[in-house]
């Protein structure tokens, strides 16, 4: 997508009044980096850069944002699906928002591929805890994780040691990734933040497979819809009877 | 330092002949914190309540674990007993020896083995147990029933008897529902009108209750002793006070051929009308749709005739609201539209009726005085075929389920038609015959026996006319032959189905609706009047399809409710609900859209931290269940349930695994 015509559309929205901000990606400290941007007069449209170096999902900047007044977020497909959950989930104003949509040109890195066996995807995955610091920046990355209180900050009671160690790593991201469920629209964030490179998103990605299976639902597709793990009907499946 | 009392029940020999109760006792009472222990052959009895009552006194014990039934059973009974030693009657756990564990297993050994266990985790929740306190809530004893066919009167009547004041919402411009359009009832064969029309009147004359006809629940909101009903007054255009009931002005209305939907579209009524003769309240209405004052700003006949200057041609909608302590639902059924399906010819040929316009055609203050006389051309028919199950058991157009009814009404039908017209066939195609009731059976038979009908097992394929007939074919699958009758009139028994807005009254009042729409009642079998919401109740053929007398019982039954709801002075809430850590609540609304109860609103609070406003989940107190969803959903564990904290069940779940470094 042509870099003007997202200026543009940016400067647009600026001049219109409709948004107080335009989130989207400037160039970093070097030419291989970028990082947000927060722009907020028309004359500042042209920091707006757009290439393969952006590739943060910005849309967890909207729920600050959209405090102070109309915000818009330059997304790309998997990043406008995690505006619309934030929307579901009534952490963001629909009429607050408004979403720059560029196309998702990113060079995503091959994701390992996960043994089939439950074992051996067992051992994969004992590896990869090994390796967690409990650094937590897969949760300050993603747009889901907008709990003030992190069930893994809790002292009372306490769901895992405070020090890093596997078992406590297991707790802490499965249970991230249980608390993704139909909310994840796979921008891989969690993945591309962690410092010691585990494939976090494939934990949640796991999940969004089962809901997609159980309920038909894909995260953060429609702004109207209830969250599904809000709803119930008698028609819903029992996951017990599917191997869940 | 807790000081913990265990109690180990032998209930007679259910538990002790499983369990090794004295072992269990002595085991029991080396666990942390557990100063006194003991064994009873009745732990529930005036005796064993007093070994607990006195070991608290005499062992300054101050939290109790008994280790007997399950609490569904006695947990009140133990509350009670340890309040009645001055401790908080919430500091009792009981660990079920009986349910979860002698009645289940069959080695004595690995059973008392279990029961150790048991009880080391019921002590261990007891430990970080703590006194929880009811509080008491504001009740107005006023009900609001909605809906006045016979459920509705019935039920309306039962309250305002007990003395409590009751608001009776109708729909239309007068109560009585469809047994009003009826002439004869089965199986006793009253007529309707006898028995229908002097409860009406009673409703009308009873200080106790208020009428509000032709008038509509808009909003309910707050909860059981304390709801705010606001009510859609409809605008009726004629003066309550000042109208007398005489009828000049629906008599002389130059507006005549409007169907009367109260006749099924059979009969017509004016513009300005009353439903029908007996109608409660007896004033009219004016259906603006139709008025020419109001369409066209001509006429005014009925305000110049009016002798008591009743008609009001400018009255608007008035909304008023009402404070209400419970609910009762009765707002009853319809019946299902056949002709979107083609099949049968209903909508095409005029002959082919449904059953609620054949009842008109039989009512003697129906649109033909009782006779019975075919749309179509105003003749006596001298053959009418009656189809059961237009719509019910037939998962392929209509509904899975069997409308109950329709078998009993249809041999009504018949037996009406042989006793008006002598000479007349009647024929009953039917898969199986339902008569299930109080004389039904024998109903059933008379029809067939002295009147003479000719019933027919089997499905009707197809209904064509020609030569001025209605050539009804089908099979007679006991005789196993193929038959083609010659009708003049046609009988459909439709489908009983739920009132099309009954989602939307379902999500006003809070309450569910099974797959179909039809109202959910609390359990099937032990709470079939009660709504899972606190303070509603369901009467009639709301919930599923039901005759007469199984609608006035069930009526009473949720006057009964209400009469014992409003028989207290306040409602006890109970403390183990849940509650919302404000401060981390994330405002997500999970808790609000999971709770069965409808329990919880969002709302808007100061955020301290920040001290800008946020919105986060509070727990209506009167409404909740303490059912613990919202707890189980919240992400950020700021839905909690007070008496089962996530630090109790850990602490169970600890002294089950004997974890004692602790966490
Ligand atoms: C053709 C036919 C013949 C029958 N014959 C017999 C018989 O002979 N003997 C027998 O025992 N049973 C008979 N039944 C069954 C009988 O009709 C029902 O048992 C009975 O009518 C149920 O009473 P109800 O008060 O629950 O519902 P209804 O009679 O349907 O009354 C419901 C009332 O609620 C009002 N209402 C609906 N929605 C609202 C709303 N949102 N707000 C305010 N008011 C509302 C309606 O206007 C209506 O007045 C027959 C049924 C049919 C279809
Ligand atoms: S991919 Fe990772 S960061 Fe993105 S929404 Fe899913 S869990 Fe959150
Ligand atoms: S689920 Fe939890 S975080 Fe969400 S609104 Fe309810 S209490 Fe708040
Ligand atoms: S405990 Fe159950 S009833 Fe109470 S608020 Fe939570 S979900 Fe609703």
């Amino acid at each position: 997508m042509d870099i003007q015509e997202i200026r543009n559309k940016a400067k647009r929205l600026l001049e219109s009044g409709e948004v107080k901000v335009v989130v989207g990606y400037e160039r970093g400290s070097t030419e291989s980096k970028s990082t947000p941007a927060f722009i907020e007069s028309p004359d500042d449209v042209d920091r707006l850069i757009w290439d393969a170096t952006c590739v943060n999902n910005l849309a967890a900047y909207a729920i600050q944002e959209a405090k102070n007044g109309g915000v818009a977020i330059i997304a790309r497909d998997c990043d406008a699906r995690s505006i619309v959950m934030l929307v579901q989930e009534h952490q963001l104003d629909k009429d607050a928002v408004r979403v720059i949509e560029v196309p998702d040109e990113t060079q995503w890195a091959d994701d390992p591929a996960l043994p089939e066996s439950l074992e051996e995807r067992r051992a994969f995955w004992a590896k990869e805890f090994e390796k967690c610091t409990r650094c937590y920046a897969c949760r300050q990355a993603c747009p889901g994780c907008f709990c003030n209180t992190c069930f893994i900050d809790r002292i009372v009671p306490r769901w895992a040691a405070k020090r890093a160690g596997a078992s406590d790593a297991w707790m802490f991201h499965v249970t991230r990734a249980m608390h993704q469920a139909g909310r994840c629209g796979d921008c891989r964030e969690c993945s591309r933040v962690c410092p010691v490179g585990i494939p976090v998103h494939l934990l949640a990605r796991e999940i969004e497979t089962f809901v997609g299976e159980l309920f038909d639902y894909k995260a953060g597709m429609d702004m109207d819809a209830d969250p599904v793990l809000g709803t119930f009907t008698p028609e819903d499946p029992d996951p017990n009877e599917h191997g869940g | 330092m807790a000081r913990i009392g265990v109690f180990v029940c032998w209930c007679g020999s259910n538990i002790a002949k499983m369990v090794d109760v004295k072992k269990a006792a002595e085991i029991a009472g080396g666990f942390p914190n557990v100063v006194y222990s003991a064994d009873y052959k009745y732990m529930c009895s005036d005796p064993g309540q007093n070994i607990v009552k006195d070991a608290i006194r005499e062992h300054k014990l101050d939290r109790v674990v008994i280790g007997s039934c399950s609490p569904r059973l006695h947990e009140p009974t133990f509350q009670r007993c340890i309040g009645g030693a001055d401790l908080n009657p919430y500091m009792v756990e009981m660990a079920n020896l009986r349910e979860h564990c002698s009645w289940v297993h069959d080695d004595r050994e690995k059973a008392t083995d279990k029961a150790i266990d048991l009880l080391r985790m019921a002590v261990a929740k007891v430990a970080s147990d703590e006194p929880l306190y009811t509080t008491k809530l504001p009740l107005t004893k006023r009900a609001l029933v909605i809906g006045g066919g016979i459920a509705g009167i019935q039920a309306a009547l039962d309250i305002a008897n007990a003395g409590y004041p009751v608001t009776l919402v109708e729909r239309t411009p007068s109560i009585g529902g469809h047994m009003a359009q009826y002439d004869k009832t089965f199986p006793t064969l009253d007529c309707a009108a006898c028995i229908l029309t002097p409860k009406m009147v009673d409703c009308a004359s009873n200080p106790n209750i208020q009428i509000l006809s032709y008038s509509e629940v808009e909003d309910v909101s707050g909860f059981v002793g304390n709801f705010e009903v606001k009510i859609r007054k409809r605008a009726r255009s004629v003066n309550f006070e000042k109208c007398t009931g005489c009828g000049i002005c629906y008599s002389k209305c130059p507006v005549r051929k409007i169907p009367n939907e109260f006749d099924e579209g059979i009969g017509d009524r004016r513009a300005i009308y009353v439903p029908f003769p007996q109608a409660v309240p007896n004033v009219p209405v004016i259906d603006r749709e139709n008025c020419r004052w109001f369409k066209e700003e001509k006429c005014r006949a009925c305000e110049k005739l009016c002798p008591s200057q009743a008609i009001e041609y400018d009255q608007e909608d008035e909304i008023l609201t009402e404070k209400i302590g419970a609910i009762v639902v009765a707002t009853g059924f319809k019946t299902w539209d056949h002709s979107a399906i083609g099949e049968y010819g209903y909508g095409k040929y005029k002959d082919v009726i449904t059953s609620l316009q054949f009842e008109r055609l039989t009512n003697a203050s129906g649109p033909t005085e009782g006779k019975v006389a075919r749309p179509s051309d105003g003749k006596t028919p001298e053959t009418v075929v009656f189809l059961s199950c237009v719509g019910s058991r037939d998962e392929n157009h209509g509904y899975p389920y069997c409308s109950k009814v329709c078998c009993m009404y249809n041999a009504k039908q018949a037996l009406l038609l042989k006793d008006k017209v002598h000479d007349a066939n009647a024929y009953v195609f039917y898969m199986d015959i339902r008569a299930n009731g109080k004389g039904y059976e024998e109903f059933v038979k008379r029809t067939i026996e002295d009147y003479g009908a000719t019933y027919l097992r089997g499905r009707v394929s197809r209904i064509f006319e020609s030569d001025g007939k209605l050539i009804v074919r089908g099979a007679d699958t006991l005789a196993g032959v193929p038959v083609e009758i010659q009708a003049d009139m046609v009988v459909l028994a439709t489908a009983m189905e739920p009132q099309t807005d009954a989602k939307e009254m379902a999500r006003k009042l809070g309450v569910s609706t099974d797959q179909h729409n039809w109202f959910t009642e609390a359990h099937p079998k032990l709470a079939p009047v009660e709504a899972l919401t606190a303070g509603v109740y369901f009467a009639g053929a709301c919930q599923y399809p039901r005759d007469i007398p199984d609608t006035v019982a069930q009526a009473s039954g949720a006057a009964s409710k209400v009469a014992v709801l409003f028989s207290k002075d306040e409602i006890t809430s109970e403390p183990m609900i849940a509650y919302i850590q404000e401060s981390s609540c994330a405002g997500c609304h999970l808790c609000a859209s999971v709770c069965p109860f409808t329990a919880i609103d969002m709302v808007e609070v100061t955020d301290p931290r920040t001290k800008k406003p946020k919105m986060v989940a509070r727990v209506n107190a009167g409404i909740c269940h303490g059912c613990g969803t919202c707890a189980a959903a919240c992400r950020s564990q700021s839905a909690k349930l007070r008496g089962f904290e996530d630090t109790q069940i850990l602490a169970e779940i600890e002294a089950l695994a004997e974890i004692t470094s602790g966490f």
